[in-house]
């Protein structure tokens, strides 16, 4: 040994690499690039150009926190929402003179790119599957989410079956795979649900078009906390399904306190179940609607 | 030189020394990998808060006290204006219906002596021919607007009374690019059609917004100094010196270089503030909109932006595009599209008024489809109020004169 200490040392530099290697996150799928790294947005995005129906028209356009309201205006606030980062457009040319537009976006998470999608589903879901969840105006327009990104297509002209579907599996399978739909989803009860459609949220303002808060961020809505906001028809009468997870029971005891004193005529009946506030929005009786919350069951995920 | 080592330098490492060298290294290694998984898992399951849009540098220019001189020809340098709180004080102006023929140069963003602002809404069910616009439905709207505005039996004297041969007259129109409506092509057209006929060369008229390709892309003709009626957008000019909600803003140079202005908004839902239409729309004649969206940014920024001298000074008509109305905004592409086929235009001198009777416009369309109004009424509330205690109009119904015109 001590006529060849770089045998040790290389020995030891080895052993480290590979240990240091093993505590790495595994990617979900070997193939494509690692969620963590920079994905070149543009890059994917030129995916769709190299089938044979598509070509690319210009270069990708690139927006990041300080240039999205170029792109969206004043909707820029629903997107740091969902903790935006990045987002690339780019458009294509058809062989047959279509028109297709599409949009990458990429958040900070799976469950903000999830979110986005959420906030966007038209409410019919479609026969085909795209990364995680897929939403489709057959013809017009097609939907999915996968890993941290939200892509959007959208054609000007209505284009034959199967074209959108062929660009998007195209783009998929560059980007990062992987991402789980949040563990609060599935706390939905199905009964009386009336469509797939449920809006997984951070902030207020993601919901408020649905149900008006006071944009004042009553239910102490943080990084900790995560919502969905689901409808339903109760007896005839549609409401709205509001759940909220927070750290700890305390913070929904006290979201729905707050949510109480705020007296909003929508509000027909609010609870705790551990940490999720359950509330439930319509023009129920109070008494009908206290009780189709205690009749369905939500549990904390 | 070579530097002399100590003398451990050449120790050789005993065997227990190895030994705990590598498992320090080997544990330290996965202690970091381990931390370094950690991280990367908390940034995936916990967000960081969103951040706001950045702020523009903004520089702060000296304001100069110079009112617009009247030339034929649009400048392509303008003169800023100082920077001034808006006041509620009153200019009188004359009432409507008195048949005066001279309104120019009144300012025409007060309320009237007793209190009433007219609002204009014509309807006319025949307006839509399938996808296109009639021009003679909208002449006709524009023109029975105007009379019963003005109180002037002839709609082209009453454009005369408005309007100057030798003013230069700028049209802001609504034509934000990554959208599917725009103030409509076939109504502007009508406006300029109308001012012509009053004796303003087609040369002393602009079509503007915030970029000249959205304006293409809305459909206008770009003409930035060709025969006929120029328009462009400012793109990247713009002049400082003014101040709203504390803050130093740049102005559109396609606005100080004019002498009156026509604003003509399109009515849609807005996520921040409920409704984009009248005062709103000036968002597009400032460099920098993205800073005043949130907050008192926006319940103030609103009502100050419109309160500034060169936009409240200039701004002589409003008309209101209701043709088509975006009632519910999107979170992708487009992000404002026509999702109801309107009949409607407005017309007031107070755009306040006509921000308050676009509203209520808007909600019944939102009732009618099953939209919730809450939103939109609740946080426009805020900055039409302001705007009525600055003094830019009036958005209580009571004081409002709406005149309901069915064609």
């Amino acid at each position: 040994m001590s006529k060849h200490p770089w045998i040790y040392l290389g020995t030891l530099l080895l052993v480290a690499l590979c240990v240091g290697a093993c505590a790495r996150p595994t990617p979900s799928n070997s193939s494509p690039p690692s969620s963590g790294g920079e994905v070149d947005l543009a890059g994917v995005l030129s995916a769709g150009g190299e089938l044979s129906d598509w070509s690319l028209d210009g270069e990708a356009e690139l927006y990041d926190e300080e240039t999205l309201f170029d792109l969206v205006n004043g909707q820029a606030d629903a997107f740091y929402a969902y903790n935006f980062r990045r987002v690339a457009v780019q458009r294509y040319q058809g062989n047959s003179d279509g028109v297709l537009r599409i949009e990458l976006w990429e958040l900070a998470t799976p469950h903000d790119a999830y979110g986005l999608f959420t906030r966007n589903v038209a409410g019919t879901p479609p026969a085909m599957s795209i990364g995680n969840d897929t939403d489709e105006d057959p013809g017009h327009r097609l939907a999915f989410w996968q890993d941290r990104y939200f892509v959007e297509a959208r054609s000007f002209q209505r284009l034959p079956e199967g074209h959108l579907a062929e660009i998007a599996m195209a783009i998929a399978r560059v980007l990062p795979h992987g991402g789980e739909r949040p563990a609060l989803m599935a706390a939905l009860p199905a009964k009386d649900r009336i469509d797939h459609r449920a809006v997984f949220f951070r902030l207020e303002i993601s919901v408020q078009d649905e149900i008006w808060l006071g944009g004042e961020n009553i239910l102490g809505l943080g990084p900790e906390s995560e919502g969905v906001l689901a409808r339903y028809e109760i007896a005839g009468t549609q409401a709205h399904l509001l759940l909220v997870q927070y750290p700890t029971d305390a913070d929904a005891t006290t979201a729905l306190r707050r949510l109480q004193e705020r007296n909003t005529a929508a509000l027909a009946a609010a609870e705790t179940r551990g940490p999720v506030l359950t509330a439930l929005f319509s023009v129920l009786e109070p008494d009908a609607a206290q009780s189709w919350l205690q009749s369905v069951p939500i549990s904390a995920p | 030189m070579k530097q002399s080592r100590g003398p451990d330098s050449h120790r050789r490492l005993s065997r227990r020394e190895f030994l705990a060298m590598a498992f320090t290294t080997v544990a330290g290694s996965a202690v970091a990998g381990s931390l370094l998984t950690s991280c990367r898992t908390d940034q995936a399951s916990t967000p960081s808060t969103p951040e706001p849009s950045g702020v523009a540098t903004q520089t702060r220019v000296s304001a100069t006290a110079v009112e617009p001189t009247i030339t034929p020809l649009p400048t392509d340098v303008p003169t800023p204006t100082a920077t001034s709180t808006p006041t509620s004080t009153s200019t009188p102006r004359p009432q409507s219906g008195t048949g005066q023929q001279d309104l120019v140069n009144q300012n025409p963003i007060v309320r009237a002596p007793d209190g009433v602002s007219r609002v204009v809404r014509a309807r006319n069910a025949e307006v839509w021919e399938g996808e296109a616009l009639s021009h003679e439905a909208l002449q006709e709207m524009v023109s029975r607007s105007i009379t019963t505005l003005t109180g002037i039996d002839d709609a082209r004297t009453a454009w005369a009374a408005l309007f100057r041969p030798d003013e230069r007259i700028a049209i802001k129109v609504n034509a934000f690019r990554n959208s599917l409506i725009w103030t409509h092509v076939p109504l502007v057209t009508v406006v300029t059609d109308a001012l012509q006929d009053a004796g303003v060369p087609a040369e002393n008229i602009l079509i503007f917004d915030y970029l000249t390709s959205e304006l293409e892309k809305a459909g206008f003709a770009v003409n930035h100094n060709g025969a006929g009626i120029r328009c462009y957008g400012t793109d990247n000019n713009y002049t400082g010196g003014f101040e709203i909600v504390g803050r130093s803003i740049e102005l559109s140079n396609c606005l100080l270089g004019c002498d009156a202005v026509i604003n003509i908004p399109v009515l849609k839902s807005h996520m921040m503030a409920g409704l984009t239409f009248a005062l709103k729309n000036h968002y597009g004649t400032l460099r920098t909109p993205q800073s005043f969206h949130s907050g008192t940014l926006i319940n103030h920024g609103i009502g100050e932006l419109n309160g500034l001298p060169p936009i409240k000074d200039r701004t002589r008509l409003i008309i209101g595009d209701a043709l088509t109305a975006c009632l519910r905004y999107r979170n992708s592409f487009p992000y404002w599209a026509p999702d109801y086929t309107g009949d409607s235009i407005t017309m007031s001198f107070d755009p306040v008024a006509t921000d308050a009777v676009a509203l209520d416009m808007l909600a019944g369309m939102m009732r009618e489809h099953d939209v919730s109004t809450d939103f939109a009424l609740s946080r426009a509330a805020p900055w039409l109020e302001h705007a009525t205690e600055i003094g830019l109009g009036t958005h209580r119904l009571e004081e409002i004169d709406l005149q309901e015109l069915l064609l």
